[in-house]
């Protein structure tokens, strides 16, 4: 598997850095990209002492947990993001008649490497925390990027059913909730942003642990529900799947 | 070619795609909403809005329009057909580009503009706020088309530079998202330093939204000023990378 990994890194890599310029471009903009909206975010927290419960300690904390999990996800995994346009155009077939499993090629099917930009300005985040709080970000950043690629393939696996693909940015919709406290959002909004777009479950899930650990049967309860969903809906999907030739 | 036509279709299939559209739009609408909720939440800490309807009215021409205009306007469009060596394409027609990528696109974008105001009113309802004196409608109406004249003009010096060097970089996205962060379209230009009113990010954001608000423009002498100057800068940049341009044959 690991042989496969390295292999998929590699054509990636030889395939950016055939327009070099362009790759270093990406590379500069995404890390700028983070560095401002992060900064922005931060700053706010920072001037107001941290957003109710969640000290500005807090938010530097959910932010780097954050986007340890979105450089997991969207970097190493890139995959999981052209699951639903491979079932619509047919292109799942290759998927399935190659070695190992197809959940390992869904993954990891396409590594993006311009996300150097944003482990830049990961190890700046981390620099920001407490020491004492790396081995906690850097634990459950990984549980959180479990939850992210989860909650997106779930719902790239829609297409197996309706046959076309989701007009809703998902991905938009969870990035979204996990860039703001959910101390500013209403009880409705809460729920749709720790269970159903789970992006503050992603960033602040760990954070509420940390307050008070008996949320940790909640985080850990969800990701279980997660796996579980996936695998019946996957399968359940292969089943329906038609392929190209179809 | 009668451009009329070309509004005619562009409005078809945007009927014909309403679903689509309207669903693409809901992370849009959700963006907004998260807006608000991070406003209230500043406003009922650090008081910059008289009263929630003042705050509501800011946000939605900040994220219900403006943004709306700012996440990718005309001049990357014209960029993505010069790097893909479809301008070609255009050049052997009987119609102006130019003139023909702006109404296309501005059609397009007033289609996103209606469903999002649409679905900007619900959201208002569900905030019970009244909704919105004749004279701020008035004053949108005025400085609303100047703040996205000054956006595209401002883009557009980042766009062709990037055709400069023949890449498309990122560069005019960071550029136009610094607008969107600090230039008072996330929150209140209000909360953040006073030297961000010096940055040209701000007279397309903050400074329109405090316009409509209170109908006074701050630093209007400095929005001549960079207007002039984007201006010549996108006559002098554009010029050279039109000396340069090769067709994709």
């Amino acid at each position: 598997m690991a042989n496969y990994f390295l292999k998929y890194c590699e054509i990636n890599l030889k395939r950016m850095v055939e327009f070099r310029l362009n790759f270093l471009f990406d590379i500069i903009t995404m890390f700028l990209v983070n560095l401002l909206f992060y900064g922005s975010i931060l700053y706010l927290a920072y001037s107001n002492n941290g957003f109710g419960e969640f000290s500005f300690n807090d938010i530097i904390m959910s932010v780097t947990i954050m986007q340890l999990a979105f450089i997991v996800g969207i970097g190493f995994f890139r995959g999981m993001d052209t699951l639903q346009s491979s079932i619509i155009t047919g292109e799942f077939d290759k998927i399935l008649v190659r070695p190992i499993n197809s959940y390992f090629h869904i993954l990891i099917s396409e590594v993006n490497l311009k996300i150097i930009g944003e482990i830049v300005s990961l190890i700046i985040l981390l620099f920001l925390n407490n020491p004492i709080n790396i081995p906690f970000i850097l634990v459950f950043g990984i549980f959180s990027a479990v939850i992210f690629n989860l909650s997106l393939l779930l719902f790239q696996c829609i297409p197996f059913f309706t046959d076309m693909n989701n007009e809703i940015d998902f991905f938009d919709l969870v990035l979204g909730f996990s860039n703001y406290p959910p101390s500013i959002f209403n009880s409705f909004m809460k729920f749709l942003g720790f269970f159903i777009f789970p992006g503050l479950m992603i960033s602040f899930g760990p954070i509420m642990i940390l307050k008070n650990p008996s949320f940790a049967y909640v985080y850990f309860g969800f990701i279980a529900i997660l796996i579980t969903a996936f695998v019946i809906v996957f399968n359940l999907g292969l089943k329906r799947y038609r392929s190209a030739g179809y | 070619m009668s451009y009329f036509y070309v509004v005619k279709k562009t409005f078809e299939s945007k009927i014909f795609y309403f679903k689509e559209m309207f669903l693409d739009n809901i992370s849009l609408v959700f963006s907004g909403l998260f807006a608000i909720f991070i406003g209230i939440y500043l406003n009922n800490v650090n008081p910059v809005f008289s009263s929630l309807n003042e705050l509501l009215i800011y946000y939605f021409f900040g994220n219900g329009i403006l943004n709306l205009f700012q996440r990718g306007n005309v001049v990357r469009e014209i960029e993505r057909d010069v790097i893909n060596g479809n301008l070609n394409v255009h050049f052997v027609k009987p119609y102006d580009f130019i003139v023909f990528k702006l109404v296309k696109y501005y059609t397009h974008k007033l289609f996103k503009v209606i469903i999002n105001i649409s679905i900007f009113f619900i959201l208002i309802n569900m905030f019970q706020a009244t909704f919105m004196p004749l004279d701020m409608v008035l004053r949108a109406i005025l400085i609303i088309p100047a703040a996205i004249i000054f956006m595209i003009l401002n883009t557009s010096v980042f766009c062709f530079l990037s055709l400069m060097i023949e890449k498309i970089g990122r560069l005019h996205q960071t550029y136009g998202m610094l607008g969107y962060f600090i230039g008072g379209g996330l929150v209140s230009a209000k909360y953040f330093p006073n030297f961000i009113k010096f940055l040209p990010q701000y007279f397309y954001f903050g400074a329109p939204l405090e316009y409509i608000l209170n109908g006074v423009f701050e630093n209007f002498g400095l929005f001549i000023i960079y207007t002039i100057i984007l201006i010549v800068l996108n006559l002098v940049v554009r010029k050279i990378v039109y000396s340069r341009l090769e067709t994709n044959g």
